[in-house]
């Protein structure tokens, strides 16, 4: 029996992880109002050019964001306003971290890395919210992967040559 | 735990699997070619090689030449590299090689490569259906040019005897009315939708009927159909009801020719579109009435309807060469670019024979009708002689204004006759006003101008053009312009000429994490 679920489970990876050519984000929904882990998934360099820099634009309706350092690697961040106030906690946010820079390190164009951070997901975002992480990918010699394309109305992530990474927001689960 | 319920949760794991990380599944891109965009090389390589970042299929290569000819391409694929090789190896100037596959999420994906073999071609590729060549245009031609001499034979040449002919004359069978007639006029249809389908002059089942029946082109054969069955009708042996029934008749096939053809479309509409009521009813009646004298010379001492016809004669042919300038000028927007354009060739060899024909008629009216009505044989024999040349020039006028399908301002010649195609895009966050200016070499120059939704400036940091043309199979090509001198953003050898059926995606990065993407087509 637990072989058996270890085959599946290994096999349902698989199938997941077979073609991550995009950047994307690891969990692809979070209950609205808690805090989300977002993980980055970097299969891939620009066109063959080993990525150097990271920029992770922080969409509106994402408070408090904070980086998960990583070694090798150095840190910016961009404080910016909210379009709107939120409550977290009883209290009332009007900025926060609005962009994430992870800098200064290497990664191959033939190897893999994550880059993670967490925020959390404004009680004011309703669920059934699609919430877009557009992301600049810096690579070597002055290359660029933009996967910030946000789907206009009436076509899906997969109509697009880079696609920003998204999430949903969904119910809270009953516990 | 039952085996079966077991089977459903390692069941259900899978499918989780597979259904969750749906988005993190990617597409296939082009990394790299050889030979690379735009090069130019000085023969054709034995292979075009497409390197993608992770294994692909490849659904379908064509490469388009510059005479707009499509060829499949053989191809080998092996993991993420897909090796192309012509079956023609002679091929010169710019190519277009357009590919679709399919990444391993499943998804299509499709890209256009353009190239250059010797010299960028002068004449420029022309996005034209698959597997078109020469036959099925003439043969387009052949039954256009058919149909009308058929309508105005039988449609006008009833007019023609109903009101100014002998009361015996005879009145044609239903069958030999009817049965060309609509032979003509399916063919007609046929050959249309094979057209549009764009698959050339073949057998296609009863397709191309159907793509056919869906435009104007249906109506147009069905305007002239009901115009063939009113003159064949029985109740039209009737003296009184048979003229009325031939006039009905005529203004059913002029008012077909108002839904047809490149005039109907021009501006203004409405004044096309009487213009060509007008040209094409009289023309139909004068064109009909040739025979009808011939015969009349021939044989009847009875030469009355030649001097009915001789004197009214004048009025029709004024309005049919009148509606005829009339549409020359709404069609031909400079009238400097006559003979620069195909379009102007063919209104000049037309004009011509116009002139030919004016004189040909004026020689009939006042020399040649006064002395036969009086009698004198020798004139009446140099008048049939005349008809007979009348004929021949009414043949040669209808069929120079069939060649109009191939080369309508609206359409190839577009680029030459206005040099500058203009098209204005728009979404919530950005205009775009693109225009395509006609190069030496054939290809255009692309010149964008961004705006904000107001009017307000917009300095975007980079623009992407990808250019489509579904129905000729060309996946996106993609132009990266660059700042022009002079404002705005441009890019050079955009291999577009006829914009017919081509889709402009413009890409414009507003800032560092913001896109927007203006969509349209070049023809609209």
């Amino acid at each position: 029996m637990l072989k058996s679920m270890a085959i599946a489970f290994a096999a349902a990876v698989c199938a997941a992880g077979a073609a991550s050519a995009h950047i994307t984000l690891e969990q692809s929904q979070t209950p609205s109002g808690k805090a989300y882990k977002a993980v980055l998934r970097v299969g891939h360099g620009c066109e063959g050019k080993a990525t150097i820099k990271i920029r992770v634009k922080i969409p509106e309706g994402l408070l408090s964001a904070k980086p998960m350092p990583k070694s090798g690697w150095s840190i910016e961040k961009v404080n910016a306003a909210y379009e709107k106030s939120y409550d977290l906690y009883g209290k009332p946010v009007r900025e926060g971290v609005s962009e994430i820079i992870w800098s200064g390190g290497t990664l191959a164009d033939d190897e893999y890395d994550e880059f993670v951070f967490r925020a959390t997901v404004a009680k004011e975002i309703p669920p059934g919210t699609r919430i877009y992480v557009p992301v600049v990918q810096e690579c070597a010699e002055g290359a660029v992967e933009r996967w910030i394309e946000v789907p206009a109305a009436g076509k899906s992530p997969d109509d697009y040559e880079t696609p920003a990474p998204y999430f949903d927001v969904v119910e809270q689960p009953r516990s | 735990m039952t085996r079966r319920l077991q089977a459903a949760l390692v069941a259900a794991i899978i499918a989780m699997g597979m259904l969750v990380p749906t988005g993190a599944l990617a597409h296939a891109a082009l990394k790299s070619s050889t030979p690379a965009a735009g090069e130019t090389l000085d023969r054709l390589p034995d292979e075009i090689e497409l390197h993608f970042n992770e294994p692909v299929r490849l659904i379908r290569a064509t490469a388009i030449d510059r005479n707009g000819t499509n060829q499949a391409l053989d191809a080998d694929t092996s993991g993420a590299d897909v090796r192309l090789r012509f079956s023609d190896p002679n091929i010169r100037g710019t190519v277009m090689v357009s590919y679709r596959v399919e990444s391993e999420d499943g998804h299509p994906v499709g890209g256009t490569l353009v190239f250059d073999i010797g010299t960028p071609s002068a004449k420029p590729l022309v996005a034209v259906g698959e597997g078109s060549g020469l036959s099925l245009p003439i043969a387009i031609w052949l039954v256009h040019t058919a149909t009308v001499l058929f309508l105005a034979f039988v449609v006008g040449g009833a007019l023609f005897d109903r009101w100014l002919g002998a009361r015996n004359s005879p009145t044609a069978s239903a069958a030999t009315v009817m049965l060309p007639g609509a032979a003509l006029l399916a063919s007609g249809l046929y050959l249309q939708g094979l057209d549009e389908q764009g698959s050339g002059l073949v057998f296609a089942g009863a397709a191309p009927l159907e793509i056919a029946v869906q435009g104007n082109a249906a109506i147009c054969a069905s305007l002239f159909f009901l115009s063939l069955l009113t003159i064949a009708l029985p109740l039209a042996r009737s003296k009184t009801t048979g003229r009325v029934l031939a006039v009905v008749a005529l203004m059913l096939a002029a008012s077909a020719f108002t839904f047809s053809g490149h005039c109907s479309a021009a501006d203004p509409r409405w004044l096309a579109r009487a213009a060509i009521f007008l040209h094409s009813a009289t023309l139909l009646f004068w064109a009909g009435s040739l025979p009808s004298l011939w015969k009349l010379g021939r044989t009847s001492p009875n030469l009355r309807p030649l001097s009915s016809f001789s004197r009214m004669i004048p009025i029709p042919f004024l309005v049919m060469i009148l509606a005829g300038i009339v549409l020359a000028i709404v069609e031909l927007p400079a009238l400097i670019q006559l003979l620069s354009s195909l379009y102007g060739r063919i209104l000049t060899v037309k004009v011509v024979l116009v002139v030919c024909l004016c004189m040909v008629a004026v020689y009939n009216r006042f020399w040649l009708t006064a002395p036969t009505l009086a009698g004198n044989p020798v004139a009446r024999e140099r008048l049939r002689r005349s008809i007979v040349f009348e004929i021949f020039l009414a043949v040669a006028i209808i069929g120079t204004a069939g060649l109009w399908r191939f080369a309508g301002p609206g359409q190839v010649e577009a680029a030459e006759v206005s040099q500058v195609l203009s098209i204005h895009l728009h979404s919530e966050k950005a205009m775009a006003q693109l225009e395509l200016g006609a190069e030496a070499s054939g290809t255009r120059k692309v010149h964008v101008a961004i705006m904000g939704p107001d009017f307000d400036a917009l300095d975007p940091r980079q623009v992407v053009l990808r250019l489509r043309n579904p129905g000729s199979a060309i996946e996106p090509i993609k132009f990266e312009l660059t700042k022009a001198p002079e404002g705005g953003w441009e890019v050079e050898g955009c291999p577009v000429r006829d914009p017919k059926g081509w889709l402009a995606d413009l890409e414009v990065l507003v800032d560092d994490f913001h896109a927007v993407h203006l969509e349209g087509g070049l023809s609209d």
